[in-house]
């Protein structure tokens, strides 16, 4: 047999067939969809800001000063006084601002961000006529935006580990990742500008990944500074896409030739990302003087230190360690319900350790490792830089929340397919290994839910009873049958995707074909 | 793996560290300030109203007397030098406080042999800080055979001399092990009981079916019986070794000979005491602090929550395993204790259980397990009766440290077996090991004597100088001779570590 038929046979494994990613993309919608259901309204982080940004945007066209924007009073009420009311005596967005007209005093801090997913967000609150609709269900309208926005991620991860690894098995695995990390998915099923970061930065890293391995046309480089531009006029979290992409660009493997190529390539991605997205940047610079004011800047008064008395290097890292790995994996609901801790500290040190140890091994994957990091490191270095120049105006920490990480995910999850795949070298461990992501990975996405509707709805006790399944049947806006409805798609989909996954990753090579036209093993 | 050192050269080594690690124990003893110790000033008294002659009263009867009170309030203030004798001390301070000392809830061998050791020193006429002194070096003498133990015990379990040495270094990276070793407390004749018992364990386990081994280890555990209700967990471990170990050897019959023989001795030396108990108090072991302890049930429509008692649990009980100092005030970053504590179970439950030698994991991982199945139990039994969750204390597991270590390098051992990746594994873990222990003294020496803050000043190391009870000449020495020695240690084991042209040869030819 010749090995081209062979190659030709080998693309009927099933981690190759087109099925399995299928299974996994419509799991990854439910188990959203689920979320967005289970999570009570204005439940998620800002969520309301959100909401109101988007309605202010798309109703007077106006994105005021960074600080100087106030919530809408009808937006005001309904999280004030209507919240607790049964899904079905709520009013209408036009009653409420009808009702309610004008400004409240709360600041919206969500003018610090570029506007453009709130215009996106205005487009569809037009298109779905909001104003005669009940709130809740306009909050779920845009809930569930966001998840048709980051329903691509699985097709991005197992796109980036396939073209840096070629190996489906591995690509599937690593978009099974996604299900280990519950917060990203009540993140992305609330309404929120994190939800179209974390499409925007998977589908740079896809590019930049596609461009580390050859795919270095013009057209590859105008993509990638497309995709950056857009990022960077979406949400400030994307400015550390921006080394990513130069680091990437200059140490990529050349295909066509020398360094000026590559150097040329990453100053013209830049330059069409300055021209969509980076001008935004530059503005706030010239109006503010900073690069981007903080919205909450009044609300969090400036506090003055004690003689002799400063921030403390050990307060600071204790309660970033404590507060943002935690919030990276599960602590859903305003950061008010955690997962164990016994869960997310092993996590985070298994996944950081594995990834350190053995990510950057020298060989072929070194040089993708190294780019792959950027992003993820920079949004640390950020994220810690930003903590402590508030700790030491204010005095005290805020926002040690992992979710600004999630603009990184798809390179974090190729960068565990990396690590792991190296550090896990025996068949026998390696299939082992594959069947705790497979199997692991929808049991957390499972926990995380669990934490949720405890946490929401049964005051974070061990139980499952008749007045917190009341309650969560009649304060969402799909009522009993829609929530029965949903679990039961959710677990046939988990099931389903348990069972293709698991197969596809543990299928043996098969033994008639040559050695090379067998697909890699997990 | 064949030794290619001379085992001589080894003895040395395991000979260094063990002097090491017993200096380690003195510069604790030396560094904490009286009584800062988990309930230290308790134990203390215990031991004094047993050297005074006045016996040894019901649980909950006893109480701290006036004197203890004094030192406690005075230790702060007055200089060592300025300090009165225990016996004008205890002329100006007479008779009892109301305050109970529950430490006659336990059996009183411990406090009688602190006794027997202040009478000799006569210690009413000595300072009255020598004699805590005094006991906390004796605990310190207790519990210095460890190093030596667990590598007898790894050396036996995974016939690696290299892996045993490292294991014994690793003992550097629990500095709260050294902290509560170094205080006065019956548990560190618990740590060394355990610890005798888990190296017995290992040779009953690999083959060392003499009688006399079977007989030492009733003794251990009677004597350990006779010191504290802790002991009792260690039995069932005990029974079971003895009962499974030399399956192909010995027949049914008689093993359960040996079981037996092994209870007897147990019980013939350390039953009595748990026999009174249950004639005198109808109780194997009355609470010292029952009266002092209300219960306070919770009110209707609230119960115990399994995820915030779990919480405290796990983020309680790793912190306090590792350091958390001065009456477990003083924590070390959660960053160095969750890693430490992620990197050994994920060890211990990804590579310790390997086919070949299941059973022996499985019995060693039975010790700590019992101790933490029992903290667990009471822990959640006490939050229902007080709202309050109490006893999170790592040091409860401190008995099952050898068994832990020997488990835990049994699982690296499956995990690094390339010579290469065995040395620098070997010399990470040294090193790493005696990082930790400097860190977890500096943590603590930061706590009592610079505010906590980072750094070290003149003035904190003034102040601690001048505090402590051994002296300037007593401090400088142990610091020289714990500089020294730990020096020697590690640049012994980073050599015994390196890959022998043997062992190259040997992977080459694999």
């Amino acid at each position: 047999m010749s090995a081209r038929r062979g190659a030709a046979r080998a693309g009927g494994t099933l981690a190759e067939r087109r099925s399995t990613l299928a299974v996994i993309t419509v799991c990854w919608g439910l188990v959203l969809v689920l979320w967005a259901v289970l999570t009570p309204m204005y439940g998620a982080p800002d969520e309301p800001a959100h909401v109101d940004s988007a309605i202010r945007l798309q109703g007077e066209h106006t994105w005021p000063a960074p600080g100087s924007a106030h919530y809408l009073s009808g937006v005001r009420h309904s999280i004030n006084d209507e919240i607790a009311l049964p899904a079905a005596d709520r009013s209408t967005f036009g009653e409420l601002l009808t009702a309610n007209p004008g400004y409240s005093k709360v600041v919206d801090q969500m003018t610090q961000h570029p506007p453009l997913y709130y215009a996106v967000a205005g487009l569809v609150l037009k298109a779905i006529h909001f104003e005669s609709l009940r709130w809740d269900l306009v909050v779920t309208a845009l809930r569930l935006f966001d998840v048709l926005l980051v329903l691509p991620l699985p097709l991005l991860v197992w796109a980036t580990v396939r073209r840096l690894t070629r190996s489906p098995k591995l690509a599937v695995l690593g978009a099974m990742g996604l299900f280990a990390v519950p917060q990203l998915q009540q993140i992305a099923a609330s309404v929120t500008n994190d939800a179209p970061m974390m499409l925007l930065g998977g589908g740079l890293t896809w590019l930049v990944a596609r461009y580390l391995t050859g795919a270095q046309r013009w057209r590859d480089v105008v993509a990638i500074g497309v995709v950056l531009g857009v990022m960077l006029l979406t949400k400030g979290t994307g400015l550390p896409a921006v080394p990513f992409v130069a680091v990437g660009m200059l140490i990529a493997a050349p295909i066509v030739d020398r360094w000026g190529r590559r150097i040329l390539h990453a100053f013209v991605a830049l330059a069409v990302a300055l021209v969509l997205g980076g001008w935004w940047w530059l503005r706030n610079l010239y109006l503010y003087h900073d690069f981007q004011p903080s919205g909450l800047a009044d609300v969090h008064p400036t506090a003055v230190w004690p003689p002799g008395k400063g921030p403390d290097p050990g307060v600071f890292l204790t309660n970033v360690w404590n507060g943002v790995p935690a919030s990276f994996w599960g602590k859903f609901g305003l950061l008010r319900y955690p997962m164990l801790n016994v869960v997310t500290d092993t996590l985070t040190v298994l996944a950081v350790g594995i990834v350190i140890a053995f990510a950057f091994r020298r060989g072929v994957n070194r040089r993708t490792a190294l780019a792959l990091a950027v992003m993820p490191t920079v949004t640390l270095a950020l994220l810690l830089f930003n903590i402590w120049r508030i700790f030491d105006r204010t005095a005290r920490i805020y926002g040690t929340q992992g979710r600004y990480f999630y603009v990184a995910i798809v390179a974090l999850l190729a960068l565990s397919v990396i690590a792991w795949s190296a550090a896990v070298t025996s068949e026998r461990m390696r299939r082992l290994a594959a069947r705790v992501v497979t199997i692991g990975a929808p049991a957390l996405t499972l926990y995380g839910l669990s934490v949720e509707y405890r946490g929401a709805f049964e005051k974070s006790y061990l139980a499952v009873d008749y007045d917190g399944l009341y309650t969560w049947a009649y304060s969402t806006p799909v009522g009993p049958e829609g929530i029965v409805l949903v679990l039961a798609l959710v677990a046939v989909a988990l099931v389903l995707t348990i069972i293709r996954t698991t197969r596809a990753a543990l299928e043996r090579p098969r033994p008639d074909l040559p050695r090379e036209a067998r697909p890699a093993v997990v | 793996m064949a030794t290619d050192r001379s085992p001589r050269s080894e003895r040395l080594t395991i000979a260094v560290i063990t002097a090491s690690f017993a200096l380690l124990l003195a510069l604790w003893a030396a560094l904490t300030p009286m009584f800062q110790a988990p309930d230290e000033s308790t134990h203390y008294n215990s031991v004094v109203r047993l050297a005074l002659g006045e016996g040894w009263p019901a649980p909950g009867d006893a109480r701290v007397t006036q004197v203890v009170r004094a030192m406690e309030q005075t230790a702060p203030s007055v200089a060592p030098a300025d300090r009165p004798t225990f016996s004008e001390l205890q002329d100006q301070h007479p008779g009892l406080t109301k305050t109970v000392d529950q430490m006659t809830q336990h059996p009183p061998t411990y406090y009688a042999v602190g006794a027997v050791l202040l009478k000799v020193i006569h210690f009413g006429d000595l300072r009255w800080d020598i004699s805590v002194i005094a006991l906390r070096l004796m605990d310190c003498l207790l519990v210095a055979p460890l190093p030596l133990l667990i590598w007898a015990t790894v050396r036996r379990l995974t016939k690696s001399p290299k892996m045993a040495l490292v294991s014994a270094m690793a003992l550097f990276a629990v500095p709260e092990l050294a902290s509560i070793g170094s205080s006065i407390t019956n548990d560190s004749v618990l740590i060394l009981a355990g610890a005798v018992v888990a190296w017995l364990g290992s040779r009953i386990l690999t083959g060392d079916l003499r009688w006399r081994t079977v007989v030492w280890l009733g003794v251990v555990l009677g004597a350990a019986a006779l010191v504290k209700g802790t002991a009792l967990p260690l039995i069932p471990f005990a029974a079971l070794v003895v009962l499974l170990g030399g399956r192909t050897e010995l027949t049914w019959g008689r093993r359960l000979l040996r079981v037996v023989v092994t209870g007897g001795v147990t019980a013939l030396i350390g039953a009595w005491w748990w026999l009174r108990n249950l004639l005198v108090y109808h109780s194997l072991q009355p609470s010292g602090l029952d009266a002092v302890r209300p219960g306070s049930p919770f009110p209707e429509g609230q119960t115990r929550n399994f995820g915030a008692f779990f919480n405290i649990l796990w983020n309680g009980l790793s912190g306090t395993f590792w350091g958390q100092f001065g009456k477990a005030r003083y924590p070390m970053t959660p960053i160095l204790v969750d890693i430490l504590t992620v990197l050994v179970l994920f060890g211990i439950v990804a590579y310790g259980f390997r086919r070949r030698t299941w059973l022996t994991s499985t019995l060693l991982a039975l010790m700590p397990g019992i101790y933490l199945v029992s903290l667990v139990a009471k822990s959640w039994g006490t939050y229902g009766h007080t709202q309050g969750i109490y006893g999170v204390q790592g040091r409860y597991l401190f008995p099952a440290i050898v068994a832990g270590i020997a488990l835990s390098a049994i699982a690296w051992r499956t995990l690094v077996t390339e010579p290469r990746s065995l040395q620098r594994f070997g010399r990470i873990v040294s090193v790493g090991s005696v990082a930790i222990g400097l860190y977890g003294l500096s943590v603590a020496y930061r706590a009592f004597y610079q505010q906590t803050n980072l750094g070290v000043t003149p003035t904190g190391l003034k102040h601690l100088f001048y505090v402590t009870p051994v002296g300037r000449v007593g401090l400088a020495a142990i610091l020289v001779l714990l500089f020294v020695a730990g020096v020697l240690a590690l640049v012994r084991v980073w050599r015994t570590c390196a890959v022998t042209p043997r062992a190259r040869a040997a992977a080459a030819a694999a």
